[in-house]
């Protein structure tokens, strides 16, 4: 009996631990694909690409 | 404008006579979405082989494209009836409800579609390969109503599908609708990316898919242009398509299918060639898991390489007649071909980091292979404004939601795809020159990856912050389409101006003018000899390259004015267009300063009568002395 009791406990605790490590990893990739794009589309590399064609263009 | 409706209407028969290759060869179809796709690329492909034909048997006239063309569109005018019908039923059906994310997200693919199509229609110009090659040759084809030999150009004897779809472009209606082809075949795959995500995945994976895959600069960039690589694309990603569908369905026809656009594929460019190995390797993994007995095996294998050689094989077998080498001039101290001075790098590390590159295995090379594995997504994922590198230039949402899949991915179907992408990636870093250009069918499965990862990343998401991210990805959207935008700038401002073509191509081509000289006043015998210059598509008139890889009028072996006079004598040349300063980056591979080269300076004042310079060009007269007789025609100088 004490062994039939112990294992559902068990396995909701496992089962909360993993939906703990995975809520943690999809928070932790989605801060990578913020980051990513945010450092593309706002660093200067992207924007001074779009003024050269700009200028290029213009010119 | 014209060039679209021509295009429609090649596209229309294609799928017509497509759809009636594809049902001679039954295989199970899961949507019309799907047999619309395999139909397509049937029918572009019936289309490329039709005109390899016509150059094979010297009857490349405008009169038989048209022929071809209609006698395609008789075989599959049944099929598209039928084809009409079934699609009646979904006219005003839109894929996705007015106003959703989805909807701005098709809205802004189609408005970016819209700018890149402006470029491709307009007059070919800028791009080196396109007018060096991939639209002069074909041009050349269709001047000699045959498929010649031209030793001096590179690529002369490469496999020519999407050639042969821009000859037929060319001789239907010139170089324009040649670029409208590949620019349409660049798109037909974001039709496929969505047929295969509907079949595999869901239409939200296909949408997003289909939208990173759109936005990818290398993609943008080239597929406007008279490139192959969209069109290398169109039939690989088919090629693998089928072969997945086989995984599932295990039916010989579908085998047959895959077999057959990795025929196309291959005889596209040869970079698809990886398609043919790892092919054969699915077929034999499969076999080895199913437990399939090794006659069965090998008679798949047998079937699928058969046919993908068939189609590909003219193309070798031509490259073999012409050079005593198959895939001249690649491999060429292998097969002993004709004489070519050019070296290919095969490898990306050697492309990437020659440091890297020695003969013998060390622990500095694996360490260096591991490091360009490990990095190379990363590498092609930023634009570095200072050199920007189109080729090598993917995108920025693969390594940005890629890392999704380590959460979401719990499939059988995309833990699949996700290990098919990966070996693919490690073949193409190490063996497929490490250029995503000659591998973009790649980037498309991979878009599916993304937009998969993407697609559960913005489900996993309570409804506002939904909403929240989905507005930002919307807005990196909007940054690429500012990309697009500034790209086919040149191309709005020619549309919305009175200028026309001519005007166009004199200020955006430098060698337009001379070339336009040499059209007008030298003879039709006139044979030019272009030195300093690659990109022959305006020159109406029979040339030779003299780059230094060529061995046909070879600077080294010809080093004297008088050695160098008579071997022009033996060619026939009558002309010179030459061009005036040299940039570093060609004098570097080996060409002349010409002005400032003590022999051509002395070649110009014995030989050479100037008729025409512009502040790029000079375009010269060669006077032949007395003392130089002529001689007999040469096999390997241009036939008029």
């Amino acid at each position: 009996m004490g062994r039939n009791k112990e294992t559902p406990k068990s396995s909701s605790g496992e089962a909360r631990e993993e939906s703990v490590v995975r809520t943690l990893a999809a928070a932790a990739v989605w801060l990578w694909g913020l980051f990513v794009l945010g450092y593309f589309y706002y660093s200067r590399n992207f924007l001074t690409l779009l003024q050269q064609l700009w200028e290029k263009g213009s010119g | 404008m014209v060039e679209l409706i021509y295009c429609l209407g090649l596209a229309v028969v294609a799928a017509g006579v497509g759809l009636r290759i594809l049902r001679w060869i039954g295989p199970r179809c899961h949507s019309l979405a799907e047999e619309l796709s395999f139909s397509l690329g049937l029918g572009f492909g019936a289309l490329a082989l039709g005109v390899m034909v016509l150059g094979l048997t010297h009857l490349l006239y405008e009169s038989a494209l048209y022929l071809l063309v209609l006698t395609y569109a008789f075989l599959g005018r049944n099929q598209l009836q039928g084809l009409v019908g079934r699609l009646r039923g979904r006219v005003g059906y839109f894929p996705v409800p007015v106003g959703s994310f989805y909807f701005w997200v098709l809205a802004l693919v189609g408005l970016g579609i819209l700018f890149n199509l402006t470029r491709a229609l307009t007059p070919a110009h800028g791009a080196v390969d396109p007018l060096a090659y991939h639209l002069a040759l074909p041009k050349i084809y269709l001047q000699k109503h045959a498929l010649s030999f031209e030793p001096t150009l590179t690529g002369a004897l490469y496999p020519s599908n999407i050639g042969m779809l821009f000859t037929l472009g060319i001789g239907l209606r010139g170089s324009i609708l040649a670029q409208v082809l590949h620019f349409a075949l660049g798109m037909c795959c974001l039709f496929f990316i969505t047929s295969f995500c509907r079949r595999y995945f869901d239409r939200g994976v296909g949408l997003l898919a289909a939208a990173i895959f759109s936005f990818s600069p290398v993609l943008v960039f080239f597929a406007a242009k008279a490139y192959v690589d969209a069109g290398q694309c169109f039939f690989q990603f088919l090629a693998f398509w089928a072969l997945f569908n086989w995984l599932e369905q295990k039916d010989e026809k579908t085998l047959l299918l895959a077999g057959l656009f990795t025929g196309l594929a291959l005889g596209a460019k040869h970079p698809a060639l990886p398609t043919l190995v790892l092919g054969g390797a699915l077929i034999g993994a499969a076999g080895l898991f199913r437990k399939v007995d090794f006659k069965t095996v090998l008679r798949q294998g047998l079937l699928f390489g058969g046919a993908a050689l068939l189609l590909v094989g003219p193309w070798y077998i031509r490259s073999f007649i012409e050079a005593g080498n198959p895939v001249w001039p690649l491999g060429n101290v292998l097969f002993d071909g004709l004489p070519y001075r050019g070296t290919f790098s095969t490898g990306s590390v050697s492309a990437s980091a020659p440091e890297a590159v020695v003969s013998l295995p060390s622990s500095e090379r694996v360490l260096s292979l591991l490091y360009w594995c490990a990095t190379s997504l990363w590498h092609w994922s930023w634009m570095n404004p200072e050199q920007i590198d189109w080729q090598r230039t993917i995108g920025i949402y693969h390594i940005a939601f890629l890392p999704g899949l380590l959460v979401y991915a719990r499939h059988r179907r995309i833990l699949f795809l996700a290990g098919f992408c990966l070996l693919y990636y490690l073949i193409m870093v190490l063996r497929v020159d490490g250029n995503p250009r000659y591998s973009m069918f790649f980037l498309a499965y991979l878009s599916i990856l993304s937009g998969f990862a993407a697609k559960h990343m913005f489900q996993a998401l309570r409804s506002r912050l939904r909403v929240l991210v989905q507005v930002g990805f919307a807005f990196t959207l909007v940054c690429n389409l500012a990309l697009s935008y500034l790209l086919a700038q040149v191309a709005i401002d020619y549309f919305i101006s009175d200028q026309s073509r001519e005007q166009f191509t004199i200020q955006r081509e430098g060698n337009y003018r001379v070339f336009r000289q040499v059209n007008q006043n030298l003879p039709a015998s006139s044979v030019v000899l272009l030195q300093g210059i690659v990109k022959g598509f305006y020159c109406d008139r029979p040339y030779l390259w003299d780059h230094p890889h060529q061995m046909v009028i070879n600077y080294g072996e010809y080093d004297t004015p008088q050695k160098l006079i008579k071997r022009m004598r033996q060619l026939r040349i009558s002309h010179i267009v030459r061009m005036i300063n040299i940039p570093p980056i060609r004098t570097g591979i080996g060409y002349p300063q010409y002005f400032a080269d003590p022999m051509h300076e002395t070649f110009r004042k014995e030989y050479l009568t100037l008729l025409y310079r512009d502040e790029s060009y000079a375009l010269f007269e060669v006077a032949y002395p007395a003392s130089v007789p002529e001689e007999p025609e040469e096999s390997d100088g241009p036939s008029s």
